[in-house]
């Protein structure tokens, strides 16, 4: 005969189990990659929930545009034009000044700048757990993404891609605890880790001894080392410099500047690795030749 | 005297589930952000205490693995959560069941802020703390909305007939 309690050590048995079975997991999904595959995988399933919520918003989206006045659309082309002619302008100066840059470092056989090819992924209106700072596109496998891709925007670094599935991947931005890129002063040219500080729009210069040469205001540029990021791309401005006195370290906040929570549109790109051979095989053969 | 429950019984947990989990992933304006009730979490609670035989740890643990992946976090980690919170339910659901609704919603308050206090540490021992006071409102407006939620599933189950005794 059944009674009306629950049969409890079975209970208590499979609640350990289970919970046995997600620190496993836990541990299993901190400590190494292995867990990724199946992630992404996974990811699939959830797929659907993040389109199913992201279709009426963007339906409104559509509406809203599609009623905008003629008047509207008209002054929004002519400024558009305008902007597009300034830039136009600005372009062809650069394009001399990266010739020039790109004699002057190959007249110090330092790494070549190369600019990889970029595709431009929207956001999708789903949103994750506020404290995990990732965002999620309408990218994925398909168009190539991949795990570890650099994000841009407009402004700056936003960050990377670490979960991918067919149509959507999951971005980590460079604001997370768990993130950090390499950076460089454009003032002088010093290098530093930027960590994320789990603050909207706020990361950390860590390990800046006391001594060192760095202002509120100076402007951080990624450095390109490591090979993740691309080069020369903005990830924030200093926005504080403390000294501690029981510190070993400076204490340095960085403002992001790519305006994280501003816009839908975002840039995915792939880093060409300039190859060390070109730079550095021919002056060993003009050494011998 | 354990209820069964029907096709339709499970079908209407599956579409409930389906529905917080939209509920979750749906965008919120950033002043909202950290208002969000826990609606996967709440929904588990309903249907241990409505069928605590059937539904419990094992539910919860497959419930929290896929809100795992539905919002970024660590795998495992809503899974560890909701299967001890499922397994507080099911040792208490006989009183729980007979509470008045206010003393129901305090009751769901308590149970949601053991669930965020679980994310809360394992967040802190990878070093990725929500570094934001309002994290803890999201368990106030769970027991805020915990009426509701009662009611319209509660209503559903009767309405239903989603079990056989």
């Amino acid at each position: 005969m059944k009674t009306i309690f629950l049969n409890r050590t079975f209970l208590g048995v499979r609640a350990i189990i289970l919970i046995v079975l997600a620190v496993i997991l836990m541990f299993v999904d901190h400590r190494s990659s292995a867990l990724v595959q199946v992630n992404s995988t996974l990811s699939v399933v959830a797929a659907p929930f993040e389109y199913a919520v992201d279709y009426p918003i963007k339906f409104v989206n559509w509406l809203t545009t599609s009623f905008v006045s003629r008047e509207a659309l008209f002054q929004e082309n002519q400024t558009l034009k305008i902007k597009v002619l300034t830039l136009q302008t600005k372009l062809t100066q650069f394009q001399a000044l990266g010739v020039e840059d790109q004699q002057l470092k190959t007249l110090m056989q330092s790494a070549k700048y190369i600019y990889g090819k970029v595709l431009v992924a929207e956001l999708i209106a789903s949103d994750t757990a506020p404290y995990v700072h990732q965002l999620v596109i309408n990218k994925g496998t398909q168009s190539g993404a991949y795990v570890g891709q650099p994000v841009l925007n407009a402004r700056g670094v936003v960050g990377q891609i670490i979960q991918t599935s067919k149509n959507t991947s999951h971005i980590l931005l460079i604001t997370a605890a768990n993130n950090a890129i390499p950076v460089e002063d454009v003032r002088n040219g010093l290098r530093a880790i930027a960590v994320g500080t789990g603050a909207v729009g706020q990361l950390k210069l860590v390990q800046i001894p006391k001594t060192t040469d760095i202002r509120v205001g100076d402007e951080l540029f990624t450095s390109g080392l490591a090979g993740r990021y691309p080069i020369g791309y903005s990830v924030g401005v200093i926005s504080n410099v403390q000294d501690l006195p029981g510190e070993a370290f400076t204490t340095i906040t960085v403002k992001s500047t790519a305006a994280i929570n501003r816009g839908r549109l975002l840039l995915l790109a792939w880093p060409s690795k300039p190859p060390i051979s070109v730079s550095v095989i021919p002056s060993i053969t003009g050494l011998f030749s | 005297m354990t209820p069964r429950l029907t096709i339709k019984g499970y079908l209407t947990i599956i579409l409930s589930l389906v529905a917080a989990f939209l509920l979750t992933v749906m965008p919120l304006p950033i002043w909202a952000q950290w208002l969000r009730p826990a609606w996967v979490a709440m929904t588990v609670i309903y249907w241990v205490l409505a069928f605590p035989e059937k539904m419990n740890v094992t539910l919860a643990f497959f419930v929290g693995l896929y809100l795992d992946i539905l919002t970024g976090t660590m795998i495992g980690e809503h899974a560890l959560a909701l299967v001890i919170v499922a397994y507080l339910v099911c040792k208490t659901y006989q009183r729980v069941r007979l509470f008045p609704i206010l003393q129901q919603s305090l009751t769901i308050f308590l149970f949601i802020l053991v669930y965020q206090l679980i994310i809360f540490v394992i967040q802190g021992i990878i070093g990725q703390i929500p570094h934001n006071f309002l994290y803890w409102l999201a368990s106030v407006t769970s027991g805020l909305l915990w009426p509701w939620v009662y009611f319209l599933l509660r209503d559903l189950r009767q309405r239903w007939g989603l079990a056989k005794v």
